[in-house]
């Protein structure tokens, strides 16, 4: 053959090559996630409704969301999935929401498993990352890698993506992003779409606290406007006297001295009054994410010492160890506050929950003392009332009176059987 | 007026009643043979015999009768009576001719008092917890209903009696559930029962007589023969028949309600 003719073959040759490439490019690409393949670290709740919502207690307990399915198309070396996150109604693949000064999404580290090659994959993103909006430093920008993503529990509390009590919708895309994270014009993507809700009911108002013989009545309400509201719960301490009138130290009976409940002063468990106090204790659970422990991480306690000043908007100071009592129900107005010690006053605060479980602001304390009540059997007893012990009492004429209630429900089956037969009859 | 007028007067205007319901009946129906010729004959009535009482009334039991100077039941709920209801179910097994119907009868009601538990130390003020007493009074009874006057002298009353056994069902507790007491005994639950003898006289006013076409109507789709507004003054004596040893949760009072006769 001549040189000619293999030149000749040359640009056909190549041009082949480059429609091959094209070919394979231009191949469609698909992310696929069955319903099966979103699972959960911490697993579901128990309502179906509510089965995929991020709540509170999710992002404390730093659940963890998992996709499992298969993404086809190659978009050369370096593809790989990203995760975004934002508001159902803003569309991720638009490049001007994700950008880091005017973008409303924001990027979501993948802490488990890889997508960089066409086939099955399975990716973890942490709840926690997903509410680090909340922290208000996103500093992903596009086709970056997310840095400071907020593992702090404080992310949990915020306000950024939530402002009210009212759950968001939020969608989670995944999309299939070329070399340095480009998202090709004809780019796939999955999209999930969860509801996000971290925040409880406002605090409700406790109107009075009655003592009984060892428990207290509770009477409080909720505002009318609240819808989502499945319970409450109530925490207390018992309140004591000291050296130091401010704080509340270990019980010391002083008979001269009265013990007194003042719901504000003289507690100094922030958990309780909602504010922090001077000098308040160690086990102040309000959780300040800059002094936070590593080890309150996961925990709405905080362990860790506090810098002083009050408790901030993105802080919930609840310490479950004073957790005393609850009762279920949106329309609840009363609880018991059962198995206290008569004779020593108790602040007593209540918070509500709403129905993913996350807990509201706690309400202002207020105080009460338990003591020893006379109801009215123990008054017909201690006047030596001879009645009780149950229906069938053994005594000389228990038998006789058990005999009796007997004879009445044969007699009435009996009455009723032969109005029967007599009104057939007739 | 004297006593000794009042009772004929009475007398007199009841069967007046009688009287001038026959006359407006009869006036009714002049210048209408048929109206007037069915004025004039008892519609057929579908058999008779059993009687259902829907009943209510206040309830004061006698607990402090027990222990009248500690008075345990008016110190704790006062003195104001409770709301009761009740049922009875009476089988007329027996018509004496001329007089009326006799049979047995049970009855079954429930009332529940309820007050704020005082503080034991002085000044005995009242507490956060509830203190309740449930009572459920039961009785059988014999029932004697003398109808003859409605039947067949046109008066719409029928006075009755019930004599019988009473028997109640009493559950004492506050906001922890059933109330314990404790003494030298041991502990004492409480909760019990009590029995003691059940007499009842009272009047029931046949609502027939209001408009006799619906009562035969009424008695033609549901098969109730009569239906009756009555008042009865009960006497509950839950005492064990005179032992003592209960808490005597009967009551003596009256009871107003409706009946069914079918």
């Amino acid at each position: 053959m001549s040189r000619r003719p293999l030149a000749s073959l040359a640009v056909p040759a190549a041009l082949a090559a480059l429609a091959l490439t094209s070919a394979r490019s231009a191949e469609a690409q698909s992310i696929t996630v069955p319903d099966s393949g979103i699972t959960r670290t911490n697993g579901f709740r128990t309502d179906l409704t509510n089965k995929y919502w991020l709540s509170q207690q999710d992002c404390l307990a730093d659940d963890q969301l998992v996709f499992s399915g298969t993404v086809t198309g190659y978009l050369g070396s370096g593809s790989a999935l990203q995760v975004w996150v934002g508001a159902t109604g803003t569309d991720c693949r638009d490049s001007a929401q994700r950008s880091i000064t005017t973008g409303q999404c924001w990027q979501v580290p993948i802490t488990a498993g890889t997508a960089d090659v066409e086939g099955p994959f399975t990716l973890q993103v942490r709840v926690r990352d997903i509410a680090a909006k909340n922290t208000g430093a996103s500093t992903v920008t596009d086709g970056g890698t997310p840095t400071g993503a907020g593992e702090s529990v404080a992310a949990c509390y915020g306000t950024a993506v939530q402002t009210g009590d009212d759950a968001v919708s939020l969608s989670v895309y995944l999309l299939w992003t070329a070399a340095g994270g480009a998202l090709p014009s004809n780019a796939t993507h999955y999209v999930w779409t969860t509801k996000f809700d971290v925040h409880g009911p406002p605090a409700p108002t406790v109107t009075s606290v009655d003592g009984a013989d060892t428990f207290l009545k509770v009477h409080f309400s909720e505002p009318s406007t609240v819808t989502d509201v499945s319970g409450f719960r109530f925490y207390c301490r018992a309140a004591s006297s000291g050296v130091d009138a401010g704080q509340l130290d270990s019980y010391v009976p002083e008979a001269s001295t009265p013990v007194t409940c003042d719901p504000d002063a003289a507690i100094s468990d922030a958990s309780i009054d909602g504010d922090a106090d001077a000098g308040d204790a160690a086990s102040n659970a309000c959780v300040d994410a800059s002094t936070d422990a590593a080890s309150d991480a996961s925990s709405s306690v905080d362990s860790g010492p506090i810098a002083g000043g009050a408790c901030s908007g993105t802080e919930v100071p609840i310490d479950e160890a004073h957790l005393c009592g609850s009762v279920t129900g949106a329309t609840a107005t009363e609880g018991l506050v059962t198995g206290l010690e008569n004779d020593t006053p108790y602040a007593v605060a209540i918070v509500g929950l709403d129905a993913l479980g996350n807990i509201g602001d706690v309400s202002t304390a207020a105080c009460a003392t338990p003591a020893q009540v006379t109801d009215f059997f123990e008054a017909y007893r201690g006047a030596g009332g001879q009645g009780g012990d149950g229906f069938c009492a053994t005594r000389g004429v228990g038998r006789r009176g058990a005999g009796l209630g007997g004879a009445f429900v044969v007699a009435a089956v009996a009455l009723g059987a032969a109005a029967r037969r007599s009104r057939r009859r007739s | 007026m004297s006593r000794a007028r009042l009772i004929p007067a009475a007398l007199a205007l009841v069967a007046s009643f009688g009287v001038t319901r026959e006359a407006l009946a009869q006036n009714a129906g002049e210048g209408d043979p048929l109206v007037s010729y069915a004025s004039h004959r008892e519609p057929p009535e579908s058999p008779q015999s059993v009687a259902i009482e829907l009943r209510f009334g206040p309830y004061r039991p006698k607990i402090d009768e027990e222990l009248p100077a500690a008075k345990p039941y008016e110190t704790t709920f006062g003195s104001d009576a409770r709301f009761y209801l009740g049922t009875e179910l009476d089988w007329q097994m027996l018509r004496i001719p001329f007089v009326g119907t006799l049979g047995p009868g049970l009855g079954l009601g429930y009332t529940k008092m309820s007050a704020a538990a005082p503080f034991t130390a002085p000044p005995h003020a009242p507490s956060g917890e509830t203190t309740t007493l449930t009572i459920m009074p039961m009785y059988a009874v014999g029932v004697l209903r003398v109808d003859v006057l409605a039947r067949q002298a046109s008066i719409p009353i029928v006075p009755y009696g019930k004599l019988g056994v009473g028997y109640a069902l009493w559950w004492a507790g506050n906001d922890l559930g059933t109330s314990r007491y404790s003494d030298a005994a041991g502990e004492h639950t409480g909760h019990g029962r009590s029995y003691g003898t059940h007499l009842a006289l009272g009047g029931m006013f046949l609502l027939d007589a209001i408009d006799r076409h619906a009562s035969a109507q009424l008695d033609n789709e549901t098969g109730v023969n009569n239906s009756y507004f009555f008042f009865e003054i009960v006497r509950s004596n839950l005492d064990g028949f005179g032992k003592g040893d209960q808490m005597r949760v009967g009551s003596d009072g009256w009871v107003m309600g409706l009946a069914l006769e079918m």
